[in-house]
């Protein structure tokens, strides 16, 4: 199942949490405004000896203008940081990314395209929890704040699943 | 996810986005996926003994080619078939408990094997809640085992946390560097530590397949990361009844001379005795790194090493080939001596086997290593020869197609090769202006930042050895993909789950890089080399190429 089914299918189990943030985006050539939204917020259920943790979310952008993700923190960990899975190093000759390494590499921006969609979730882009201060339990709610170019600050709550 | 998701660096990746896509445009990915399988059927197809790459453990990855991950569509089975089944790698380490630990100790029951490492936030709690989901799909009992590949932090506490937080009753191993270097090198795990400026320290880059051992300790699926419960479950289930392939022919194995007998590093619980497997020192393993086998000429290449990594191919051992045909067993076999060459000197080594296959089809292959102390062993590997090759052959007339040279950039060679320190004398002309005048050339498609694989590295520094060697012959390096100025640097474009070919890549219809072409002042190709290039093979195509 790719990631991207997991989260469907999990979805009915969501208390999904919506914010909205909007603000003129000045510096953009055609003066319009970014709108962001941040939904089906999760977190992985992990144990704070694991370490880190990951958070995986859907964020949208209903705006005219661009926007990107610069930051994210949580009461929950020491710091938080945007990061990316990727496929680095030697697929088998001749053959796709398959047989790479998986690894994983901080994101210092992550943009939000105008009318875009970016989803955060298992394989791909996350917000990892370094240095969790507690076990995250099922059924817990994890505060998560994300910090956007444009529209600043925005805060989430992330359920905690086994995902 | 939406066209338009933002790449790297913030490029907009408009078209052909590798991330999951929308079902409507499955279709497009499917026939991308297939004309690509097409492609490289062969190198997948015809790996022997274990589909698992040979090479060690990378110590850096830095300049390593980086990819989003592209989780296959739903729909898109993969194979994952391990063929020839042959048993698993030994995996002999270190348990949880601080105990000696040992796969054969799990016969009975099939057992999931992958690697990771406790920091891991993302992939490994994917793949232990997809192992955890798939149990709740399988019928009976399965053994899960979790190796470590960051032994400095994860000691056999850290691995007990880890693996009881799932209460599954996971194996969580770990083991000292080197015994972790061997074990992930025979399991064709690559795994790499990766710096950045994050707060958490350090990262693991690592292969995140999931290895399925069946209950007679053969290794049978090699799953890839992403494939979700359901794949892993129906592997599963399906042990008992999958129909395998008929084993190739026992290869004669005598103990091998050349290279010292492993030693387990972990004394084998009585337990694993009552089945014994191969001893490890009895074993060649063969991996055929050619994607290209036709009828008719052919140059095929292969590494040979140890169930524990160690490379065989050495000067003073000699490899003998015979191929036979599966199709037309009343075929004389075609028997060659192989040439030894480096990979990368004093590293790495292969040997080319040069002969003529008389048909297409399948064939029965066998490696003989024979060392100055006598017969190392031999192993058995299968290619399949096509009709026609994706590549012109040897004679046919070179492709003319314009390949990028400095003036197209205002010299700034940075913009048309990957090079860090890009040769000029390898960018003045193009391919179609050296057909027109009649002058040789050799022509290499290469990425030296985005090469996929390990067998890349030293080609470009190796060939301006050789054009210092040849000044009379001219030299062009093409990057293989279509790259895009990232400001100043270069980088490839994406198309399905790979890089896009360049124009000239698709005019030599080359499957993989690299590739070497030597073009004579007739303008036929004289000799092609595919992925692994010893350079006294190209010096020799260019005397043949200049008539000296």
């Amino acid at each position: 199942m790719t990631p991207a089914r997991r989260l469907t299918r999990l979805g009915g189990l969501l208390l999904a949490t919506l914010v909205v943030a909007s603000v003129a985006a000045g510096c953009s050539s055609g003066g319009g405004t970014a709108e962001v939204k941040a939904t089906d917020a999760w977190a992985r259920a992990s144990s704070a000896m694991a370490s880190a943790g990951a958070a995986y979310m859907t964020i949208e952008n209903t705006g005219s203008a661009a926007d990107a993700l610069i930051g994210a923190s949580s009461p929950a960990a020491t710091t938080a940081e945007v990061h990316e899975t990727v496929v680095m190093g030697s697929p088998a000759p001749g053959a796709s990314a398959d047989g790479g390494m998986m690894g994983m590499q901080p994101v210092k921006r992550l943009e939000i395209p105008a009318g875009g969609t970016v989803e955060l979730k298992p394989g791909s882009y996350h917000i990892m929890l370094i240095g969790l201060k507690q076990d995250l339990k099922v059924g817990d709610s994890v505060e998560i704040t994300l910090t956007f170019e444009k529209v600043g600050e925005i805060k989430v709550t992330a359920t905690v699943r086994e995902g | 996810m939406t066209d338009g998701t933002p790449g790297k660096g913030g490029a907009q990746i408009v078209a052909a986005s590798p991330r999951p896509m929308a079902p409507t445009r499955l279709a497009l990915l499917t026939a991308l996926a297939l004309g690509f399988a097409a492609l490289a059927g062969v190198a997948i197809g015809t790996v022997a003994w274990l589909s698992l790459p040979s090479a060690a453990p990378p110590s850096s990855t830095s300049g390593g080619a980086i990819w989003p991950v592209s989780p296959t569509p739903e729909g898109l089975t993969r194979d994952t078939a391990l063929r020839p089944v042959a048993p698993a790698p030994l995996l002999q380490l270190t348990d949880q408990e601080g105990r000696p630990f040992d796969l054969a100790s799990l016969r009975g029951t099939p057992v999931l094997v992958f690697f990771g490492y406790t920091h891991c936030p993302d992939v490994c709690p994917t793949n232990l809640a997809d192992v955890r989901d798939a149990l709740k799909l399988i019928d009976g009992e399965v053994g899960v085992v979790f190796v470590t590949v960051d032994p400095a932090r994860d000691d056999a506490a850290a691995m007990k946390q880890y693996v009881d937080y799932y209460q599954a009753g996971y194996v969580g191993l770990t083991g000292t560097d080197d015994e972790i270097r061997a074990a992930a090198g025979a399991w064709g795990v690559s795994y790499a530590k990766v710096e950045s400026d994050s707060a958490s320290g350090y990262a693991m880059a690592h292969t995140a397949d999931t290895f399925l051992v069946d209950a007679e300790g053969r290794l049978r699926h090699r799953i890839w990361f992403g494939a979700g419960p359901e794949i892993l479950a129906a592997r599963v289930n399906g042990l008992a009844t999958e129909v395998l392939a008929t084993p190739a022919p026992a290869a004669p194995t005598v103990p091998p001379v050349a290279t010292p007998a492993a030693t387990p590093a972990v004394p084998t619980p009585a337990a694993s005795s009552a089945v014994p497997s191969p001893s490890p020192a009895t074993i060649v393993r063969v991996r055929l790194e050619s994607a290209v086998v036709r009828a008719g000429p052919n140059r095929i290449v292969v590494t040979v090493s140890d169930p524990d990594n160690r490379e065989l191919a050495t000067p003073d051992v000699a490899a003998t080939f015979t191929f036979r045909s599966t199709d037309d067993p009343a075929l004389a076999p075609v028997e060659v001596q192989g040439t030894f060459i480096w990979v990368v000197r004093g590293g790495k080594a292969a040997y080319v086997a040069e002969m003529t296959l008389p048909r297409a089809g399948g064939y029965d292959a066998t490696i003989t290593l024979d060392g100055p102390a006598g017969r190392i062993g031999s192993a058995g590997f299968t290619v399949v020869a096509r009709e026609q090759s994706p590549t012109p052959p040897i004679g046919a007339a070179a492709p003319s197609v314009r390949t990028p040279i400095a003036s197209d950039v205002g010299g700034n060679l940075q913009l048309i090769s990957s090079d860090v320190f890009p040769d000029p004398r390898f960018y003045e002309h193009s391919v179609d202006e050296l057909l027109v005048a009649h002058t040789p050339f050799v022509f290499t498609i290469y990425s030296p930042a985005f090469c996929p694989t390990t067998a890349c590295g030293p080609l470009l520094r190796y060939m301006k050895e050789i054009a210092t060697e040849f000044p009379a012959m001219t030299f062009v390096h093409a990057e293989p993909y279509v790259m895009r100025d990232m400001g100043g640097r270069i980088q490839p474009e994406y198309e399905g789950n790979g890089y896009a070919w360049a124009a000239w890549s698709q005019a030599y219809g080359i499957p993989v890089e690299p590739y070497v072409f030597v073009v004579g002042a007739d303008g036929r190709i004289v000799a092609s080399f595919e992925l692994i290039v010893g350079s006294d093979e190209i010096r020799a195509a260019i005397r043949t190429a200049t008539g000296g």
